[in-house]
């Protein structure tokens, strides 16, 4: 048996939720902030795990020639997200 | 003698992929290393022995396991499963390590502090090896290993594994691993509501007084949601109680558990390294920068991709050719070596057709997987192969692949048994499932002999190009099928949960190691013919005797030879001359004889039996026992067919085995070859799956039959449906 982990509680932060912008939104170069994380519990887990927590800063540095996925820089390393998945992470607007 | 095992040591290394585990395991074992797998999946369990040196014990050595890389101790994928097993000490098969080794990119020294946090409160003595401080040098990061070590509470050991830097430190530190102090799990600061309820649940863990352990295993049942060591306490109904009221106090105090926990470990960690690490601001973009500037642009990226892709396809399609045929051909050469003075009879079929046929089998696949391999472990060690997932992604995630599937199924159109290996490269368990399962609907070069006949038989009217569009049809159809099974795949496992993610880090480009590489090549080669061999040999001998038995009686055979001897005697009067005029009859006699036996043997009788079910195909019992023998390999349909009409088999020319085709008729007279049976079994061979050494090498790599099976079900029903709209459709249209 195992327990969800807790949900993500209704009302928390909720005020940067609404001002928040998606993260897959970002311009090309441009850099942002962290401000939530949410998503399935899996992927939200795992994104957090690589260093995406709120209050970090990212930069989009390109899309693929594709359109999608995306790569980012957090922490001095570079990461490839879907745009669906980047969308779950929400930036201080 | 092996010099004596040091007690209790068994050292795991443990680090985030791409943080160079492998190399440091190389330069600690050198060649005293083996690969095997975990029971029952496809992870590779890697251990070798380390030799110490010095100390007073020269003959000390430790044995050292090489775990799968891993972002964290809560795993997700079967690897990290693997990885967090044993270092949790719950694998039966694997004894609980006595100290660990955590590899650290010290350029990447944020995200690998995080699994550090967690191996730290695994409670086992803990060393770290810092790795990669040139590359991080290279980038104005100055890491203090000194100072580092004081803040995790473990000795930190800076090494360049590429380069045996810092292994003998190491190796003086690990003799004395079993006496290291444990480590000291850092307090991260957590708010005072959760402190309160990590209490709450420690209390219920704990009869005694709440230990440092009780509150560690207390978080971890509140934040972690794969715990098989901790399963037990959560079905105690106290325990159970007290996580369900310690939940409701989160989310009254507003606090995510996970979120909250691994933040809080990030805030340690960046405390730590503004206290360790030295940078200077860089203004140049790193030189991994500049190159993927280039390699990742939207045109010339592409254009490299294709290049590289195109250099991969051709060597494991082109380059490998001749070393196939001269392996084939040295198998086959010994064979005949063996049995040349041996009499005729069952033993000299058997060791020629069946067992070096069977080896032949088995080798001539070498070539390509070696190459492949070789291919794949240069783009994976240099970073490039990541790159291609994220060019490729795109593609491949609208019918539910994963970007790493392009090179699987792009290897499939040489063999989709070296492809299907590939697969390996893809971490997410469904994507991987979904690549094995498509990759055999690629055209293979096993086809190509079979399309060549079909076409070139049916199709001779018309023009190269219709003859080519006919083949890209082929191509094309198969990969419409993938496209459309994959897709169909996505749908149908979507409720047991999303698809995978794509969270892909992009490493820093690097060189490739020569020894690095060419372990991987021998290893998969190897791997291949021990595990996937013995399978394709035993089948493949099995399929010499049913084409072998049962014997047909010597009066059918000499009836058939003296039938054929006076044809082909009227056919030569008819055409006047030859000199050779005995060669050529004795010739018809025993291609005669080769036809009347296979049509007796067991091979031949399958090939009556399903006649009426492949007949609404347009298939006689003739092709019926030319697609039975394309099971051991689809090109052997030709030979089979070449035997079936009386041509022998080892006819180079395939012109008399098209034009006997098209003279072959029915008992009413009318011809038993249409072009539209070639179409209908065109489409049969691009997309049934007839290739017993595939299957083998599916079981091998899901780990069962179940897959197989489902596969050689699906892909033939597929087959049979498609093939009979053709010929059923196409009949009543006139063709």
């Amino acid at each position: 048996m195992s327990v969800e982990p807790a949900p993500f509680p209704p009302g928390l932060l909720s005020a940067f939720v609404a001002r928040a912008n998606p993260m897959s939104t970002l311009a090309l170069g441009a850099s942002g902030v962290i401000a939530t994380v949410g998503g399935a519990p899996r992927l939200r887990r795992r994104l957090l795990e690589m260093g995406l927590v709120p209050g970090v800063s990212v930069t989009l540095v390109r899309r693929a020639p594709l359109g999608d996925p995306l790569e980012f820089t957090v922490r001095g390393y570079h990461l490839s997200l879907r745009a669906a998945e980047a969308a779950v992470i929400g930036l201080l607007a | 003698m092996n010099p004596p095992l040091v007690r209790h040591h068994t050292i795991a290394l443990a680090g985030n992929p791409n943080a160079g585990k492998t190399t440091l395991f190389n330069a600690l074992t050198g060649l005293r290393q083996k690969v095997a797998n975990y029971p029952g999946i496809t992870v590779e369990k890697k251990s070798g022995w380390c030799l110490l040196a010095g100390r007073g014990q020269p003959d000390a050595r430790v044995e050292i396991i090489d775990l799968p890389g891993t972002y964290s101790l809560v795993p997700d994928s079967p690897d990290e499963a693997v990885t967090m097993s044993v270092l949790r000490g719950l694998r039966p098969d694997t004894p609980a390590p006595g100290a660990l080794i955590a590899v650290v990119d010290a350029s990447n020294l944020a995200r690998n502090l995080f699994l550090v946090s967690q191996l730290i409160e695994l409670n086992r003595p803990l060393l770290l090896a810092l790795n990669m401080s040139d590359i991080a040098t290279r980038r104005g990061l100055r890491v203090d290993a000194a100072a580092l070590s004081l803040e995790l509470g473990v000795p930190v050991v800076p090494v360049i594994g590429h380069r045996s830097q810092g292994i003998a430190e190491l190796k003086i530190l690990l003799a004395d691993s079993a006496t290291l102090a444990l480590p000291t799990p850092p307090a991260w600061i957590l708010p005072p509501a959760f402190e309160a309820a990590i209490t709450k649940v420690a209390a219920s863990v704990t009869a005694s007084a709440i230990s440092r352990s009780a509150r560690l295993t207390a978080r971890r049942l509140l934040t972690e949601d794969v715990t098989p060591d901790l399963d037990h306490l959560r079905r105690v109904p106290a325990i159970a109680a007290a996580l369900t009221a310690a939940y409701a106090d989160l989310v009254a105090a507003g606090i995510d558990a996970v979120q909250t926990e691994i933040t809080a470990r990030y805030a340690w960690i960046d405390g730590v390294i503004a206290r360790c690490v030295q940078s200077q601001p860089q203004t140049r973009r790193t030189l991994s920068e500049r190159i993927d500037g280039i390699l990742l642009h939207r045109v010339i990226g592409l254009v490299i991709f294709a290049m590289v892709m195109a250099a991969l396809f051709t060597s494991i399609f082109w380059l490998a050719g001749p070393l196939m045929t001269a392996l084939q051909d040295a198998v086959t050469g010994l064979g005949t070596l063996v049995t040349g003075r041996m009499a005729d009879g069952p033993l000299k079929a058997l060791l020629a057709d069946g067992v070096f046929a069977g080896v032949g089998a088995v080798v001539v696949f070498v070539p390509q997987i070696a190459l492949l391999f070789l291919f794949l472990a240069i783009l994976e060690d240099s970073g490039y192969l990541a790159r291609a997932a994220f060019l490729m992604d795109r593609l491949l995630a609208r019918v539910g692949l994963h970007g790493k599937s392009f090179i699987p199924l792009l290897s499939s159109f040489a063999c989709a048994i070296p492809g299907i290996m590939a697969t390996r490269t893809i971490d997410s368990p469904r994507e991987r499932l979904a690549t094995i399962l498509v990759a055999p609907f690629m055209s293979c070069s096993a086809r190509l002999p079979v399309y060549g006949l079909l076409i070139g038989a049916f199709f001779a009217q018309y023009g190269a190009l219709v003859k080519g569009l006919i083949m890209l049809g082929c191509y094309v159809l198969g990969i419409v099928a993938a496209a459309a099974t994959a897709w169909a795949f996505k749908l149908a496992t979507r409720r047991h949960g999303r698809a995978a993610a794509f969270i892909l880090e992009l490493p820093t480009y690097k060189w490739p190691q020569a020894s690095l590489v060419l372990r991987q090549v021998w290893s998969n080669a190897t791997k291949f013919l021990t595990k996937a061999g013995t399978t394709i040999f035993c089948l493949s001998v099995l399929l010499w005797a049913l084409a072998y038995y049962p014997r047909a009686p010597q009066e059918r055979l000499d009836a058939a030879a003296a039938h054929a001897h006076t044809a082909a005697a009227a056919q030569l009067i008819a055409d006047e001359v030859p000199t050779d005029r005995e060669v050529r009859l004795n010739s018809a006699g025993d291609r005669a004889q080769g036809q009347e036996q296979l049509a007796y043997s067991i091979a031949g009788r399958i090939g009556h039996t399903i006649e009426p079910v492949i007949a609404p195909l347009g298939f006689d019992w003739k092709i019926g026992v030319g697609l039975v023998g394309a099971f051991a390999a689809r090109e052997v349909f030709n030979s089979t067919l070449s035997i079936i009409y009386a041509l022998g088999s080892e006819a180079e020319d395939v012109t008399p085995l098209e034009d006997a085709i098209r003279a072959d008729r029915r008992a009413d007279g009318t011809p038993v070859w249409r072009p539209l049976v070639a179409v209908s079994l065109l489409v049969w061979f691009v997309l049934a799956m007839q290739c017993i050494s595939t299957t083998a090498v599916v079981r091998r790599e899901t780990g069962g039959w179940t897959w197989p099976l489902v596969q050689i079900a699906f892909m033939n029903v597929v087959a049979y449906i498609a093939c009979f709209a053709v010929f059923q459709l196409g009949s009543r249209l006139g063709y």
